[in-house]
């Protein structure tokens, strides 16, 4: 039962998460909380099924440093780039009060691409650490 | 600050110490993991209040305070990454010392230590025997 | 561009940390990476150090204006601090390549610069920042950080002194953060300046207190002041000497200095020293740190470990000029912090090169190398002398400094213990030269040893050089100690 549900759990977890951050900016919600839901899901399926269960499980596992990389630089670059426009770091484009493009709920502005490196690294840095702990603890039973 | 917030993290700050005094490592990191969960408590309490988002408010209305919820979020992440950190010197250290004791970790230690210090002595008693200062391939 | 300096200072460290992961297939580019962070940093201290003349310099974080967002400030009681930090990055970053190649496996030195870059990144920002969480963040990346460095050292005994470090930093990490949820609970603000603006009118309220005494608290965990000392020896002296150079010099400097900061420019210097025996406690700590830590330096057997324990007693020193609170006391302590980075970094640098060459820096294994290795000894000889307050070193200018200090508010017991832990310091420092000089070498040793790199020499000595410098014309770092104690008392500058 636990290991259906941890093979199973990851993919309503994304949705909620993609939910999370598209109401972010209205309601309870951001690119880290997104990502812990999502890292939870992971657990348990390293819990459940072992390392090497959750990632034949899951393939997509294995991308999990990539993840956390490009998430980061996702995240840098979104803080980063006013700098080139000579604004303070951080800085949003565009800015307070001016019209933003959006589908639904989903307001498309650079502090979205923070979230989602913010989301992108939580999950990538979780998994990796999930992986070693698990590894070697089944490392060391051997 | 409500009093329960204020027993919360008082509870928890007390178990966190409690279980720093153990000599088993796992146990040292709960209580860590209980300490600064009680730093967040106290982020929380500290200015806690119910109310519309910040964002876009009518004159009048009851505003809840957003700061608390990112100065919570900030301090998880930091105790994330210190318990990351904590995990892995204690993985670590049990794979290099093989136990998770206090004791038998200064025991094993201090046993290293003299088996080096015997090594050094057996050196320096050959070197002695061996006034050449050639050494044994 | 020159508009985002403040901001610079922090975010180009930032930015190589994730850098030096990326390329860790490339060692050498790594460690490029971190000179480099270094390099800007030091670039930007300089020239934002030429401009504080005018006044503070305030940054808004994102354009959000000072009080709901993030500030940097920059201003005199700021400015040594991040020279001190960065010209130590600097000559850690020359000196890192060849220790850290010899002392870390491969695999692993890219991880060093890493958690350098981070560490660099934290100690700048908790200098610069004006907000008291945004300190609490880098306050935590900074020590994560030296965290992870301690535990990379060449000995088994490094994890624990690492974990040791780790559970007590975390614990007065949350010290400060329940200190600063307090002060925001009564106050309902983060930003320094409005803080303090705020606690004007809180006259005897019972959370302010608690918040003080948390804040305070955690701070001197990270300051390592006397009782709360414990986790200092085994970290720096088990630590890669590259590593020991750095954080020996910066890291418990950076914790003065906010202590500085929380005390008189948040807090209230009539609220911790008037209202709240902030001063007398400081004192106290501090005539014991002095005792204490120069008498157990005699005792050790281990040159890093002496080192580390006469950090103890010399933090004793800093802390001690600084509790006074007088304009003289205060700018005895920050020149204590200038002189004493510079010294102790190239003590630590000294060691390490010590044990590059011989593989521990035990004092038995010194036995008689004076001879053979005179830039290293002379190195160590040079700044042992300012440890001990000889004059013309710069040790002697500020140890006067403080005793004057002392002498004006009538410090008695506190002088009497300043005295006392440099007769101590007389004995440690000659233990090291007497091992060097007046013991006959070991039999075994070999004739054509490895020669220390040129690079680590040079860095060892720049620092002495500086040290020489400071002790013969103390103008520049006096000045800049006065011009931070004035703008801390408020009677010039901010």
């Amino acid at each position: 039962m636990v290991r259906v549900i941890a093979r199973l759990l990851p993919g309503p977890s994304l949705m909620f998460a993609a939910g999370l951050i598209a109401k972010g900016y209205a309601e309870v919600g951001d690119g880290f909380a997104a990502g812990v839901i999502v890292a939870l899901a992971v657990a348990l399926a390293y819990v459940a099924l072992g390392a090497a269960g959750a990632e034949a499980a899951l393939p997509a596992l294995r991308h999990a440093p990539k993840a956390a990389v490009g998430g980061l630089l996702l995240a840098l670059a979104s803080g980063f780039f006013p700098l080139l426009l000579g604004d303070p770091p951080v800085t949003h484009r565009p800015g307070p009060g001016e019209h933003v493009t959006t589908i639904g709920t989903l307001e498309l502005f650079t502090p979205l691409l923070f979230d989602l490196g913010v989301f992108l690294l939580v999950i990538g840095v979780l998994t990796v650490l999930l992986h070693h702990l698990a590894r070697s603890r089944e490392e060391a039973a051997r | 600050m409500i009093l329960a917030f204020a027993v919360a993290a008082a509870v928890l700050f007390g178990s966190g110490a409690y279980l720093l005094l153990k000599q088993d490592l796992i146990r040292m990191v709960a209580g860590i993991i209980l300490i600064s969960q009680s730093g967040v408590v106290t982020i929380i309490a500290a200015s806690l209040s119910r109310g519309r988002a910040a964002i876009d408010v009518a004159p009048g209305e009851r505003v809840s305070d957003p700061l608390p919820q990112a100065l919570a979020l900030t301090a998880l992440v930091i105790g994330l990454a210190t318990v990351a950190l904590l995990l892995a010197l204690v993985h670590r250290a049990i794979v290099v010392f093989r136990t998770a004791e206090q004791d038998e970790l200064a025991a094993t230690e201090a046993e290293h230590e003299a088996g080096l210090e015997r090594r050094r002595q057996a050196d320096r008693e050959e070197i002695e025997s061996d006034p050449d200062g050639e050494r044994a391939p | 561009m020159t508009a985002h300096l403040p901001a610079l200072q922090v975010l180009v460290p930032l930015g190589c940390a994730p850098l030096c992961l990326l390329l860790r297939r490339f060692r050498t580019v790594t460690w490029l990476v971190f000179l480099l962070a270094a390099l800007s940093s030091l670039a930007c201290a300089v020239l934002l150090a030429t401009r504080v003349d005018d006044g503070p310099l305030h940054y808004e974080m994102g354009g959000w204006p000072a009080p709901y967002g993030i500030e940097f400030v920059v201003a005199g009681f700021n400015t040594p601090v991040l020279l001190v930090v960065s010209v130590v990055a600097v000559v850690a970053a020359v000196y890192a390549r060849r220790s850290v190649g010899d002392e870390v496996d491969d695999r692993r030195a890219p991880l060093v610069y890493t958690c350098l870059c981070l560490t660099l990144t934290g100690l700048l920002g908790l200098t610069v920042t004006g907000d008291v969480f945004n300190a609490f963040v880098f306050l935590e990346i900074s020590s994560l950080s030296t965290y992870a460095l301690i535990a990379m050292g060449r000995r088994r005994r490094a994890l624990l002194a690492s974990f040791r470090y780790l559970v007590i930093g975390t614990v007065g990490a949350t010290f400060v953060l329940i200190g600063i949820g307090f002060a925001y609970a009564v106050t309902g603000t983060l930003n320094m300046a409005d803080l303090a603006d705020r606690l004007t009118d809180l006259d005897g309220n019972r959370a302010l207190y608690a918040a003080v005494v948390f804040v305070f608290v955690g701070l001197a965990v990270k300051m390592a002041v006397f009782p709360l000392h414990a986790w200092l020896p085994a970290a720096y002296g088990e630590a890669p000497s590259a590593v020991s150079t750095f954080l020996a010099a910066a890291s418990t400097k950076v914790a003065i200095y906010v202590f500085c900061r929380f005390a008189f420019t948040v807090f209230g210097a009539g609220l911790v020293f008037t209202t709240m025996p902030v001063g007398e406690v400081g004192l106290l700590l501090a005539a014991l740190a002095m005792l204490v830590g120069s008498a157990a330096a005699c005792f050790q057997r281990d040159l890093k470990y002496l080192l580390a324990w006469s950090s103890v007693a010399q933090i004793g020193y800093i802390v001690a000029g600084i509790s006074l609170a007088t304009a003289a006391g205060v700018s005895a302590g920050y020149l204590h912090v200038i002189n004493h980075a510079v010294i102790k970094g190239a003590l630590f640098g000294a060691a390490g090169l010590l044990v590059l060459r011989l593989g521990s820096a035990r004092l038995d294994d010194l036995a008689g190398l004076g001879r053979r290795m005179p830039w290293t000894f002379a190195a160590i000889v040079v700044t042992g002398l300012g440890l001990v307050g000889v004059p013309p070193t710069a040790g002697f200018a500020s140890k006067w400094a403080l005793v004057s200090a002392l002498l004006d508010a009538g410090a008695w017991p506190v002088l009497v213990a300043v005295l006392a832990s440099s007769l101590l310091a007389l004995v440690y420092v000659g233990r090291i030269v007497e091992a060097a000089w007046f013991r006959d070498p070991p039999a075994d040793l070999p004739a054509d040893q490895p020669r220390a790199p040129v690079s680590m020499v040079a860095a060892v000595w720049a620092l002495v050089l500086l040290s020489v410098y400071f002790g013969i014309d103390a103008s520049l770092p006096g000045g800049l100690a006065d011009a931070a104690a004035a703008a801390l008392l408020g009677t010039g500058g901010a």
